[in-house]
């Protein structure tokens, strides 16, 4: 019976009815674009760094991490890689070779990090290929070439098809010196990564070490970003945690992961006022109403109307409105979100140039995922209710005499 | 008569008897230095590194002659085949035959491991003064293993470049063969033990054909030196200590 009256009531005035329902629908369609902005461009940030760097997991021998020398490497294994891809979280596998080696050209020197990589992989997974601003990516899986970041061959002064000679220290302290062919230079995102790396194929760095078929990290990428320490866990599970160390990014690089937490927090306080924008507005409509049908409630109560039961189906009208409001906006922002996953916003001018600086696609992803919904929606709902409660609360102070004659 | 044949007698004791318990340490030290050094040599050595869950073997050859000059050559294992090391004077030479080049190990590196061993390229270059740049002192006999040693206490002369606080050295009475050294660092702690044993004959040499290098700050580290061959007094040209001849030498 309130039901129907609740439902009969917010026909009888459509116009004011749309407005709520049009700033419910506007709160929600906001907060939930808001919220997958912000979440899209960290999880694009994240994936953008951690598969040039670490992988979202990375697997070393146990110890590895304090201490990061090329005798702590592991054996490369086909039946863990098995293992690890049979998880239906695990997308891509990178296994590298990473030491420190001084690097030199002419009479300039430098001591550089040498990146040992599987050039598939990598191609896949982070598009290393489309890096190379001069020269080609490596043909082969053991080519005596090596890939040179902009900055360093800057600074050395080198071109493609120059020979670079690097000396460093192998496995087991036995020597590693040799003479490469650059095949290739690089502009990385990273100025720190441009000024100091060089990529070789895995083999020609195994062989250089002296460390035949050894990696020093096997990088994981994954499809599901959001449960990382459950992908760590699932990871751990399947391989002797005696023998290795797994490792998620968040504590390899623990500043990447504060500098997000920080300025999270920003986007915390915007938000706060982005729901006291929302709130204001349906406040606004809300006492629209009530001052509107002062007049009716004072009628209503002075032939009878239970002041408790009027106020009961006031709210009853709130809370369809927002929930209607609620729903509508729920489908809006996934049409919405849809749409920019799908043709994400592409920066031009002068903005691309800032972003591709430093190493970041210059596109505003949106994430889809279905958490952003359901907080949004219920945050918004709350408040609506919340704020549905000052009309009951109107009717329940009304005096009908003074309604009536207002 | 009687007793001025037992005065001579122990006058002929005293006179034999007396120096040899007081031959000056430093005496003792040339003696030990010459013992294992000689005009020149040339050895075939392996050089075994041993860490906690590792070890490695590599062959190598080395000359030396006199003080100033020593070449060492590494034979094996393949990868590092060819690379030579040239101490001339106070300077060390680095041949690398995989990126062709000849580097003069500078200032900076000395304090660093040679070839990845408990060995720093210093002490290829400095482990010739220890007669002339220290003061010797001694500080009585020990018996090491069964032999009698004289103890020395060997401090840097202030003008000699030497890291070292003080380098305490036991020579063995009989052969004059250093069996140990102790190094301390400028803090007065115990950094390195060098312990020499298998003593051998070659040619005329009475010689001690293992060495090892234990560093006492790291567990489980050592470096052991063995001779297999050693040939004393050949002569070698001084041109041979080049570094043209480094790249070309077999």
């Amino acid at each position: 019976m309130f039901l129907k009256l609740a439902w009969l009531n917010i026909w009888r005035n459509k116009r004011r009815t749309l407005i709520t329902i049009a700033s419910v629908f506007f709160a929600v369609l906001l907060a939930i674009t808001f919220r997958s902005v912000t979440d899209g461009v960290y999880e694009n940030m994240i994936h953008n760094v951690v598969s040039y760097s670490s992988g979202y997991l990375q697997i070393h021998k146990k110890g590895y991490w304090d201490e990061q020398s090329i005798d702590n490497s592991f054996e490369a294994n086909e039946q863990l890689n098995q293992r690890l891809l049979s998880n239906p979280r695990v997308t891509q596998l990178m296994p590298r070779l990473e030491t420190f080696a001084l690097s030199s050209f002419g009479d300039k020197t430098k001591g550089v990090l040498v990146l040992g990589i599987d050039p598939a992989s990598e191609k896949m997974v982070n598009q290393l290929d489309e890096k190379v601003i001069e020269g080609g990516y490596f043909q082969s899986e053991n080519a005596n070439a090596v890939l040179v970041g902009s900055g360093l061959a800057e600074q050395l002064n080198v071109k493609v098809n120059d020979t670079l000679i690097l000396i460093g220290q192998g496995y087991h302290a036995s020597s590693a010196a040799g003479k490469f062919n650059i095949i290739g230079i690089l502009k990385l995102g990273s100025p720190e990564l441009n000024g100091n790396v060089i990529y070789m194929p895995l083999r020609t760095a195994q062989n250089l070490h002296g460390a035949e078929n050894r990696l020093t990290s096997l990088s994981i990428m994954l499809s599901k970003t959001s449960d990382l320490e459950g992908s760590k866990n699932a990871v751990e599970s399947t391989l002797d945690t005696d023998a290795y160390e797994v490792m998620t990014w968040k504590q390899m690089m623990p500043e990447m992961d504060q500098f997000i937490e920080a300025d999270s927090a920003g986007h915390y306080i915007i938000i706060i006022v982005l729901y006291i924008i929302i709130s204001f507005g349906l406040f606004g409509t809300l006492l629209m109403m009530t001052f509107e049908r002062n007049r009716e409630f004072g009628i209503l109560i002075a032939i009878g109307m239970k002041k408790r039961l009027l106020a009961f189906v006031v709210l009853l009208e709130s809370i369809m409105i927002s929930l209607i409001g609620c729903f509508m906006g729920i489908l809006g922002g996934i049409l919405l979100v849809r749409l920019f996953t799908e043709h994400p916003i592409q920066f031009s001018g002068s903005l691309q140039e800032v972003y591709e600086e430093y190493g970041f696609e210059p596109i505003i992803y949106f994430s889809g995922h279905p958490r952003i919904f359901i907080n949004q929606t219920l945050i918004v709902l709350v408040l609506a209710i919340l704020l549905a409660l000052y009309p009951g609360f109107k009717v329940i102070r009304l005096r009908p005499v003074e309604a009536i004659n207002s | 008569m009687v007793r001025i044949f037992i005065i001579s007698i122990c006058a002929i004791l005293f006179v034999t008897v007396r120096p040899s318990q007081e031959i000056a340490a430093k005496e003792v030290v040339r003696i030990a230095d010459n013992n294992m050094r000689g005009n020149t040599s040339q050895a075939d050595i392996t050089i075994t590194i041993v860490r906690p869950n590792w070890q490695r073997e590599m062959e190598m050859k080395a000359w030396t002659k006199g003080d100033d000059y020593t070449l060492i050559l590494v034979k094996a294992p393949a990868k590092e085949k060819g690379i030579a090391f040239l101490k001339r004077k106070k300077e060390v030479w680095n041949w690398i035959p995989a990126i062709e080049r000849t580097i003069k190990l500078p200032p900076s590196m000395m304090s660093q491991s040679w070839m990845g061993t408990d060995f720093t390229n210093d002490d290829l270059v400095k482990e010739a003064s220890s007669v002339e740049d220290y003061e010797h002192r001694h500080l009585g006999r020990e018996n090491l293993n069964g032999k009698e040693c004289y103890k020395i206490e060997m401090v840097p002369k202030p003008s000699a470049a030497i890291v070292w606080e003080k380098v305490i050295v036991w020579i063995d009475t009989q052969d004059f063969l250093q069996l140990k050294a102790e190094f301390y660092d400028e803090d007065g702690e115990l950094v390195n033990i060098m312990n020499s044993s298998n003593i051998k004959m070659f040619g005329s040499r009475k010689v001690t054909t293992q060495i090892e290098m234990i560093p006492t700050d790291k567990e489980g580290y050592k470096t052991v030196i063995q001779y297999n061959h050693l040939l004393y007094d050949e002569e070698i040209p001084e041109n041979f200590f080049t570094t043209r001849n480094m790249t070309q030498i077999k």
